[in-house]
C-alpha cells in the first residue's frame, strides 16, 4: 500500500499503535514483530485518512486519537454502506452463467465481510477481484476498493437488467464462439472466461443501435467494425468517438432515467468501453 | 551514541528504572542490579530488539524474566548480568522461531523450566536443544502447552532418554546404600 500522509507524525500515532498491538497479542507479549508493528501503523493511518476524506475541515486540528476514533467509525460505515448495497443487489443478481463474476460475487464479497477486520488490519483488501471491471479500482485498498468494487458490479447489474437473460447469454456465446473460432463448446468457453460481461453487452447493444438492427445479435468483430465504419461514413477517429458519445448518451440515459445509479455513474464506468470502441471502428 | 530518537532514549529510561525496580524482590535471593547494570541491559535490550526485528510498544519483558529466573540456583550475582542479557536475546529470538503463537508467559515459563530441570544453568543447551525443538513442534502446529502455560511441555520432544528421577533414586540406593 502507497504510504499515506496523514498529517500526523509517527511520535502522535505512537500510541495508538501501542495499543492496537496490546489488542492484536491479546496483552499476551510485550513486544510484536516489525512487520506487525507496520501494518498497525498503516491501520491507523488508515483510518485517519478515511476520516480526512469524509470530515468538513475542522477550524483546529483535532488530536490523532480523535481522528483515529473518527476515521475509525467512517471506515465501520462504510463497510455498512457496502453490505447494504450488496444486499440490495442480490435480491436480482444474475450471474448469466459466467463462472468468475458468480464466484467473485456470491462468494468472494461475503467472505471479505467475514473476514475484514477494520481494527488490525483495515488496509487489507483480501479479496482479488477476479471479474474485471472497465474501471480501475485498484488505486484503493481495503474497505474502498471493495465498496466501489461493489458499487461499480451494482450499476452494471443495474445496466444488464434492462436486457433479457437469454440475449445476454447469446452475447456471451457469440463472442466465446468468436475468441475460439468455434474450436471448442461455446457455452462452457462463456461460463469459464474472465471478461467484463457489462462491455460485451453495451457494445453490442450500441453496434446494434447504429446499425439500426432491431432484431438478432450484433457481434462486434473486425469485420462489422469495419462495415459500421463505411455505413456511418466515419472519416477519423474523432468523429467516430463523438457518434458513439451520442449513441451511448441516448442510450444509457434510457436505461438509468429512473434507477439507482445516474446517467454520469453509467457515463463514467462505460466510457472506457466506448472509446475502446471507437478504437477498434476507426482501425 | 549516534542517532538515538527521543523515544528510544525513552524507553532505555523507562526500563532501566523497572529494573532497578526488581531489585526489591530479587535481593533475597542475593542478586541485585546496579544503576550500570540495568543502563547495560537497557542498551542490550535495544540492540537485541533491533538484530530480531521486533519492536516494544508498551512495557519491556525484562522485569518478567527477572521475576521467573532471580530464584534459579544456577544464576549467582557474579553471573547475574550475563545471564539477564543471554536470556533476553534467547526470547526474542524465539518469539520470532516460534511465529509469536506463544505468550510471553508461556515462553519464560518454558525456559525457565528448561533452565532448572533439564539444562542446568547451561544456556547453551536451552537456546540450541530444548528451545529448537519446542519452536519445531510449533511451527509444526502443536499447541498443548496453552493448558500448562508453558509448563510440562519439554518431555514429549525431548530426544534424549532420561531417568526418571524416582527411579534414578531408587538405583543411587540399592547401588550405594
Amino acid at each position: 500500500m502507497e504510504k499515506k500522509d496523514c498529517g500526523y507524525s509517527a511520535e502522535e500515532l505512537m500510541p495508538l499503535v501501542a495499543e492496537l498491538a496490546a489488542l492484536a497479542t491479546e496483552k499476551a507479549s510485550t513486544s510484536v514483530s516489525y512487520e506487525l508493528a507496520e501494518q498497525l501503523m498503516e491501520a491507523v493511518i488508515y483510518c485517519i485518512c478515511e476520516g480526512q476524506e469524509q470530515n468538513l475541515p475542522a477550524a483546529e486540528k483535532p488530536s490523532a486519537r480523535d481522528a483515529y476514533a473518527f476515521g475509525y467509525q467512517c471506515v465501520l460505515q462504510k463497510v455498512e454502506s457496502m453490505r447494504r448495497i450488496y444486499n440490495r443487489m442480490m435480491e436480482n443478481f444474475c450471474d448469466y452463467g459466467n463462472r468468475c463474476l458468480s464466484e467473485t460475487v456470491r462468494k468472494g464479497i461475503p467472505a471479505f465481510l467475514k473476514w475484514y477486520d477494520a481494527r488490525l488490519h483495515p488496509q487489507n483488501t483480501i479479496l482479488t477481484l477476479d471479474y474485471p471491471l472497465p474501471v480501475s479500482v485498484r488505486e484503493h485498498c481495503g474497505i474502498d476498493i471493495i465498496y466501489n468494487y461493489v458499487n461499480c458490479i451494482a450499476l452494471e447489474q443495474n445496466f444488464l437488467e434492462f436486457f433479457p437473460e437469454t440475449y445476454v447469454r447469446e452475447i456471451l456465446k457469440n463472442y466465446a464462439a468468436g475468441v475460439t473460432e468455434r474450436m471448442v463448446n461455446e457455452e462452457l468457453y462463456a461460463s469459464d472466461m474472465i471478461e467484463n460481461i457489462g462491455a460485451l453487452v453495451f457494445e453490442n447493444a450500441l453496434g446494434r443501435m447504429l446499425m439500426h438492427r432491431t432484431e438478432g445479435q450484433c457481434e462486434m468483430t473486425d469485420i462489422t467494425c469495419g462495415m459500421l465504419r463505411r455505413q456511418l461514413g466515419i472519416v477519423d477517429r474523432k468523429q467516430g468517438e463523438k457518434l458513439l458519445a451520442t449513441a451511448g448518451e441516448k442510450m444509457l440515459r434510457q436505461i438509468f432515467e429512473d434507477g439507482s445509479y445516474s446517467y454520469d455513474d453509467a457515463a463514467a464506468y462505460f466510457a472506457p468501453v466506448r472509446k475502446n470502441f471507437a478504437a477498434r471502428i476507426w482501425m | 551514541m549516534g542517532e538515538e530518537n527521543w523515544m528510544e532514549l525513552m524507553a532505555k529510561t523507562k526500563v532501566k528504572v523497572e529494573l532497578l525496580a526488581t531489585n526489591g524482590c530479587t535481593k533475597e535471593y542475593g542478586l541485585t542490579l546496579s544503576e550500570e547494570d540495568a543502563a547495560l541491559l537497557a542498551e542490550e535490550r535495544q540492540s537485541t530488539l533491533r538484530a530480531e526485528r521486533r519492536i516494544e510498544l508498551g512495557g519491556s519483558v525484562l522485569p518478567q524474566i527477572v521475576q521467573a529466573f532471580c530464584d534459579s540456583e544456577y544464576i549467582k550475582q557474579e553471573n547475574y548480568v550475563e545471564v539477564l542479557g543471554r536470556l533476553q536475546e534467547i526470547f526474542f529470538a524465539y518469539k520470532n522461531e516460534m511465529q509469536d503463537e506463544i505468550t510471553d508467559e508461556e515462553l519464560i515459563n518454558f525456559m525457565r523450566e528448561q533452565y532448572e530441570n533439564v539444562c542446568f544453568g547451561d544456556l547453551d543447551y536451552l537456546e540450541g536443544t530444548c528451545l529448537n525443538l519446542f519452536a519445531q513442534a510449533i511451527r509444526a502446529g502443536y499447541r498443548g502447552y496453552e493448558e500448562t502455560d508453558g509448563r510440562g511441555q519439554y518431555a514429549q520432544f525431548d530426544e534424549v532418554v532420561r531417568w526418571d528421577p524416582e527411579l534414578y533414586q531408587m538405583a543411587l540406593s540399592q547401588l550405594f546404600g
